[in-house]
C-alpha cells in the first residue's frame, strides 16, 4: 500500500468562468496567424504590436522555401485579412505595462504610441515576440561579404535581371554557415534555398558548413534538387580560411569526404561573394517582457527551453501561452506550427466557457501564515500573491491572529496553482496543504 | 547478518519516479524485498524532514528518485530537492549517519530497468552497511 501526501477535501473547487478574449503580444507572422485562427473562432482578440507596423521579423524573408509563393504578397494577404475582421483589434507602438491577475482573471495595462494607457481584461495570453538578428560576423576585412537577409533582398531585387553586387556581375557564391547559433537548422534552410535560386541564374554555389540540418519538412527534397541543379557542399571541423587577393575571395576548407584523413585535400573555392548566416539571439524587450509578465527564460534568453514534461507551447503560467521565434529561431514552417498549437490549446482552455481545476491545489492557512513572502518568491507558476483578509490594517503574530485582525496572509490561486507542492515543503510556518 | 534485509523508503515523483516503478512492476523486475514507494506530486514537495523522518522511523536508506535536472514539469523542484538533500547529508553527518542512506537518482518515466537495478544495488549496498543505527524503532 501507498503512503499518499494529499489531504483530501470535499468540496470541489469553484470553476473558473473564462470569457473569450485573449491579448497577443507581437504582431509578427505567428502573432497575426493566432489571432485570426481566433477570431474565426469568434474570440475577441487584441494584438499588441511594439512596433507601427505588423509583420515583424518575417519582413526580412522574401522567398519560402517550400512553395513559391512570394512571402511579402503572402503577409500582405494576412494583414489585409486581419484589417477586415471584427474581431480583432491591433494597438500599434503597445508596450506591456503590468500584467496582474491569473487566468480568466488577467489585467493587463498596456501603454500605446499615442501616450495614452488602457486596460484590458484577457482571459489567456499568447506571447509571440520573436528574437533579434545581429548582423553578421563578417570574415576577415568584412568586403564582398554579406548576410543572409541581404542576400534575400539581393534575390528579391533582381528577380528579373542578372545577377549583379555592386555592380560587378556574380559568379560565384560561397555560404559559410555555422559559425554562430551552431544548433539551429534556419540557416541551413536559408542557404539551401537561397543557393538553388543563385544556381538557377547560372551562379556557381558552394555551401560550406558544419552540419547541414535538413529536419524541416519538404528540405531533403529541397537538399536533394541543389545536389542535382550543381551546388557543392562541404563540411568543417575547423572553420574555412578566408584570403583576399587581387579584389578576388578564397575560401579555403578540407575535402572531408574522403574517409582517410592524411588522404584529405584543401579545396580552394574562388568566390565573389560571401554569405554568412546571421547570428539570433533573445531580444532585451521580451527579457524585459518576462520579467513583468513572471514567465521562465532560459540561460540564452529563449523562453521555456524544451523540456519533455510541458508541451512546445505552453509557459510556466496557466493561461499564458508561447509560440514562434521567442522560444528559439526557428523556421517559417514551424513557428506556423506552433501558432497553430496555440490556437488548439487556447480554444481548449475555453472549450465549456471555464476553467475547473483538476489537479492537486495548495491552500494557506491564513491563520498560520506569517506573511514572509516565501512561496510568493518560490512558485514556479507565479500563483502565490498577498492578500488582505481582514479589515483592519493591524499586524498580528501568527498565533494571536483571529478572523479580525487579520492583516494579511498568503494565497493561492486555484486557477494558477499546478500543485507541485513545492510551497508546502518550503513553507516554515507549515502553513500550506495540498488537497486533492 | 545474512537474514537482514534493509528497508527501503523511496520517494518518486509523480512525473518520472513513479511511473518508472510501475514500469518496473509491469515488466516483473526484481526489486528489494523491504520496499515503501511513497508517490510525491514533484519531488520538491518533498521536505528535509521526510528524509530524516524516514530514517528514525525504521527506513535503512532513503532514495529520491527525481526528474532529471532542467526536465521538471514545476521548473526548479528537482533543483530545490538536491538543496534540502544537501542539508539533511549535513545533519546525517552531524549525528553520525552514513551518507550513503540518502541518495537521488535521477530517472526518466520509461527507466524501469534502471529504476530496479539501482535499488538492487541500493539494497546491497545497505546490506553491507548494516542496519541503521538512528531509528527509533
Amino acid at each position: 500500500m501507498y503512503q499518499t501526501v494529499y489531504e483530501s477535501k470535499t468540496t470541489a473547487p469553484a470553476p473558473i468562468h473564462l470569457k473569450p478574449e485573449v491579448l497577443i503580444i507581437g504582431g509578427g507572422i505567428v502573432g497575426m496567424t493566432v489571432a485570426r485562427e481566433l477570431a474565426r473562432e469568434g474570440v475577441q482578440v487584441v494584438i499588441a504590436e511594439k512596433g507601427e507596423t505588423l509583420g515583424g521579423g518575417a519582413g526580412d524573408l522574401r522567398f519560402f522555401y517550400d512553395r513559391p509563393a512570394d512571402v511579402r504578397k503572402w503577409m500582405g494577404e494576412l494583414i489585409s485579412a486581419l484589417e477586415g475582421e471584427g474581431n480583432i483589434h491591433v494597438l500599434k507602438g503597445a508596450k506591456l505595462k503590468r500584467l496582474d491577475g491569473q487566468l480568466g482573471r488577467f489585467q493587463a495595462l498596456i501603454s500605446t504610441g499615442d501616450g495614452k494607457e488602457r486596460t484590458l481584461s484577457p482571459s489567456a495570453v499568447v506571447v509571440a515576440t520573436g528574437c533579434i538578428t545581429l548582423p553578421a560576423e563578417a570574415m576577415g576585412d568584412g568586403s564582398g561579404c554579406i548576410g543572409s537577409s541581404e542576400m534575400e533582398k539581393l534575390l528579391a531585387e533582381s528577380r528579373d535581371l542578372p545577377l549583379a553586387w555592386k555592380g560587378q556581375p556574380l559568379k560565384t557564391v560561397t555560404f559559410i554557415l555555422d559559425l554562430t547559433n551552431d544548433d539551429i537548422k534556419i540557416h541551413t534552410v536559408n542557404a539551401i534555398k537561397q543557393a538553388v535560386i543563385l544556381q538557377e541564374k547560372g551562379c556557381r554555389v558552394a555551401v560550406v558548413a558544419r552540419d547541414l540540418k535538413v529536419s524541416a519538412s519538404g528540405m531533403e527534397r529541397l537538399y536533394r534538387r541543389a545536389r542535382e541543379k550543381g551546388v557543392l557542399f562541404f563540411k568543417y571541423d575547423d572553420p574555412p580560411v578566408v584570403s583576399r587577393s587581387g579584389g578576388g575571395i578564397s575560401v579555403e576548407v578540407q575535402d572531408m569526404s574522403v574517409l582517410r584523413k592524411e588522404e584529405r585535400e584543401t579545396v580552394s573555392l574562388p568566390s565573389d561573394l560571401l554569405v554568412i548566416g546571421e547570428t539570433f539571439a533573445a531580444d532585451p524587450e521580451t527579457l524585459e517582457l518576462c520579467r513583468v509578465m513572471k514567465l521562465r527564460a532560459g540561460a540564452d534568453g529563449a523562453l521555456m527551453g524544451d523540456n519533455p514534461q510541458l508541451l512546445r507551447v505552453m509557459s510556466n503560467r496557466r493561461g499564458i501561452f508561447l509560440a514562434g521565434a521567442c522560444r528559439f529561431p526557428q523556421v517559417i514552417t514551424e513557428s506556423l506550427s506552433e501558432a497553430h498549437a496555440v490556437v488548439q490549446e487556447v480554444k481548449a482552455l475555453f472549450h465549456g466557457g471555464a476553467y475547473v481545476p483538476a489537479n492537486p491545489v495548495a491552500e494557506v492557512d491564513p491563520l498560520k501564515c506569517a506573511v514572509c513572502y516565501t512561496c510568493v518568491r518560490l512558485c514556479p507558476h507565479a500563483a502565490i500573491g498577498v492578500e488582505r483578509y481582514g479589515e483592519r490594517n493591524v499586524y498580528s503574530a501568527p498565533a494571536e491572529k483571529d478572523g479580525d485582525t487579520l492583516w494579511g496572509a498568503a494565497r493561492v490561486d486555484t486557477a494558477a496553482c499546478f500543485g507541485c507542492g513545492i510551497c508546502v515543503a518550503e513553507c516554515p510556518a507549515k502553513a500550506i496543504t495540498l488537497y486533492q | 547478518m545474512s537474514t537482514f534485509e534493509p528497508k527501503i523508503v523511496a520517494f518518486c515523483c509523480e512525473q518520472s519516479g513513479f511511473p518508472a516503478a510501475e514500469m518496473a512492476k509491469t515488466l516483473k523486475l526484481k526489486m528489494p524485498d523491504n520496499l515503501e514507494l511513497v508517490p510525491v506530486p514533484c519531488s520538491g514537495r518533498i521536505e528535509t524532514l521526510y528524509l530524516l523522518k524516514a530514517l528514525e522511523s525504521g527506513a535503512d536508506g532513503v532514495v529520491v528518485f527525481a526528474c532529471y535536472e532542467e526536465n521538471c514539469k514545476y521548473m526548479q523542484g528537482n533543483v530545490r530537492l538536491k538543496s534540502r538533500v544537501g542539508y539533511a547529508k549535513q545533519i546525517m553527518t552531524k549525528i553520525g549517519l552514513e551518507q550513503e542512506r540518502l541518495e537521488i537518482f535521477h530517472v526518466a518515466t520509461n527507466s524501469g530497468v534502471k529504476f530496479s537495478e539501482f535499488l538492487m544495488q541500493k539494497a546491497d549496498q545497505l546490506r553491507l552497511l548494516g542496519p541503521n543505527l538512528g531509528k527509533m524503532a
